[in-house]
């Protein structure tokens, strides 16, 4: 009696196994790497298409655009997330390797500068927001305010505002190396204590992706002029998204985020790649405080 | 049921066998929880030491810089630079910063309710106020950062206009929420400690309560009171959530109270958590952690000794 049962129950673990073994083989698996900042909003992306079309298997992974675009050279990842356009270089490696990358547009981010509504200045150059953050200008009346000590706020350095920020905003020193942020900086955990942060004080200055601020009116956005002889431009008009602005590329603060393939997508990877463009995939795009790709109509 | 002869020898058989069984009980726990911290800091020293060969010691402290033909040292905490810095030196300073004063105002605070509970208040109050204190330090240091940073941070501001409205000065008023319980309590109980004997000499020779607390009992209860501050100051130093949220978080060098500072804790909570593995800034994390371990770890063994000394005192 002993016996059979433990082989009847022998049998119905290995069915169980062998049935997971199948639905394993079966599920197509497609790999991305590449950009941090994009890590979350793919993930996002990836859970959701994952949820809807049970066979796929979508598996994300930083590392940053260069590491990217490295794996899709040699084939590791299926899609490269990118956070700038293709270097020259790169584009030449892909024709010595036979490759040939295809660009996708998948949305886009934008850092706002906020200040504290008291305060008198609404526009800055690029260049001013640079001297700022490294402490080279030190009080608002430097740059035409009050007589105040400016106290900077900002995110902690694994990041991928600070990242970008460090990237656009502060530059290369003379030893091409990016510059530091002043350590007066102080580090803040998240958009929204940066924003309540700065809400309280008259004297801060902080930075956070353009998509959170739009619901904050407790902080004043700055337009941002690209150099002194540009006309200054807001991320915000008229309390919304400034989006034509950002799509046009009129705000210095912001960039297109795209994703690489190799060949025109087919397939499982072109189901995925419309799945991100369609209005359910853009909508995840504003819920993780990015800024959605231009509208079909406009 | 009957009275056999073997039946009580039966029970007493059963009764030594369930003792000894929660004997062994008791003494594996004892000996898991000590060989867990044992891990820990192997743990600890393994991650720290395999980081050397990335970083050298030296770099921890400071890193010689030359600009200008001139070198000079930078005492800087900017570990994900192209240019990394690792110096704990700011860090460390941010810590001193935020525990010392908050220190000094649970030192004070402490033992004044401390004398209070153990020779003022009637046996009643003291009932009730004791567990209300201790309460205190029970409260998720979560609550008390969240605390500082919404309401008394504006008040502080309101009132002194500092620089920064998160700085040093207001971390410690919220590590003093959970110091002062931590002094107050270790200091009642030191001062009941000392015998009714001594108390009792001193009014025979006509010494008044405010004479007799002052001149004998504190005297007497000194270590135990110094070992509540030492392990007020452990805890202190080792306090992450408080420290992170009201501290403004800025590396800089500074001894001014009204700036922000960052302390190790928050530093290691704030970078641990993203920060890829085996890379010096990963190493550099762990080497914040040997250092904090190794600091509380020496208070408490000084509180402890200080504690043994005054019960082998007053057993006397």
């Amino acid at each position: 009696m002993k016996f059979k049962v433990k082989l009847v129950l022998l049998l119905v673990v290995l069915s169980f196994l062998s049935c997971q073994v199948e639905s394993y083989n079966k599920k197509k698996t497609i790999i991305i790497k590449g950009s941090d900042t994009m890590v979350n909003l793919t993930q996002k992306w990836a859970e959701i298409y994952m949820k809807k079309s049970n066979n796929v298997s979508v598996q994300v992974t930083g590392g940053g655009s260069g590491n990217g675009i490295v794996s899709l050279f040699n084939g590791t990842a299926n899609i490269a997330n990118i956070s700038r356009e293709l270097k020259d270089k790169e584009l030449e490696k892909a024709k010595e390797l036979n490759i040939s990358p295809h660009q996708i547009k998948v949305a886009l981010d934008g850092i706002a500068i906020i200040v504290h509504p008291s305060n008198k200045i609404d526009s800055l150059t690029v260049e001013q927001i640079r001297d700022i953050y490294t402490g080279k200008i030190k009080n608002w009346k430097e740059l035409g305010g009050f007589n105040r000590p400016i106290v900077l706020y900002g995110r902690e350095n694994s990041s991928g505002t600070y990242e970008y920020f460090k990237q656009n905003v502060l530059g290369k020193d003379k030893n091409n190396f990016f510059y530091d942020f002043s350590p007066r900086t102080q580090v803040l955990q998240g958009t929204a204590s940066l924003a309540e942060a700065v809400s309280k004080d008259d004297k801060g200055i902080g930075y956070g992706g353009v998509g959170y601020f739009a619901l904050r009116k407790d902080v004043k956005i700055i337009a941002i002029k690209e150099n002194a002889f540009k006309k200054a431009v807001s991320p915000f008009k008229d309390g919304a998204i400034n989006y034509n602005a950002i799509w046009e590329g009129k705000y210095p603060l912001s960039r297109y985020l795209y994703c690489y393939t190799n060949g025109r997508p087919e397939g499982e990877l072109k189901y995925f790649i419309d799945f991100i463009s369609s209005n359910e995939g853009q909508e995840i795009v504003k819920q993780m405080e990015y800024i959605p790709l231009p509208t079909k109509s406009d | 049921m009957s009275n056999s002869p073997n039946y009580s020898k039966k029970i007493t058989g059963k009764f030594l066998f369930k003792e000894r069984v929660i004997k062994y009980f008791f003494a594996v726990n004892g000996y898991i929880a000590l060989l867990l911290i044992l891990l820990i800091f192997a743990f600890l020293i393994k991650a720290g030491y395999e980081g050397f060969s990335q970083i050298n010691i030296l770099d921890y402290f400071f890193k010689e810089s030359a600009s200008n033909g001139t070198t000079q040292k930078l005492f800087e905490w900017y570990p994900t630079s192209e240019n990394p810095r690792f110096s704990i030196l700011p860090l460390l300073l941010g810590t001193l910063l935020t525990a010392i004063p908050a220190v000094i105002i649970s030192t004070i605070t402490g033992i004044i309710v401390g004398i209070y509970l153990s020779e003022v208040a009637s046996p009643r109050t003291r009932e009730i106020l004791k567990p209300i204190i201790e309460i205190f330090a029970g409260i998720p240091t979560v609550v008390i950062g969240f605390f500082m940073l919404v309401v008394v941070a504006t008040v502080l501001s309101d009132l002194l206009s500092p620089v920064n409205r998160l700085n040093a000065f207001l971390a410690s008023l919220g590590l003093s929420f959970i110091v002062i319980p931590i002094i107050a309590s270790l200091t009642e109980d030191s001062m009941s400690a000392v015998p009714k004997e001594l108390r009792m000499a001193s009014y025979a020779l006509g010494a008044n309560r405010w004479q007799t607390i002052t001149k004998v009992v504190l005297p007497a209860a000194v270590r135990g009171i110094s070992a509540a501050i030492i392990l007020g100051f452990g805890r202190a130093i080792g306090e992450t959530m408080i420290v992170l949220m009201a501290s403004g978080n800025a590396a800089v060098i500074t001894v001014d109270l009204f700036s922000s500072v960052r302390s190790m804790t928050a530093t290691i909570a704030a970078e641990l958590g993203e920060v890829s593995q085996s890379s010096p800034h990963y190493f550099a994390l762990f080497f914040i952690g040997l250092f904090l371990f190794s600091l509380t770890f020496i208070l408490n063994l000084i509180a402890e000794i200080f504690l043994t000394r005054m019960r082998k005192k007053l057993g006397n």
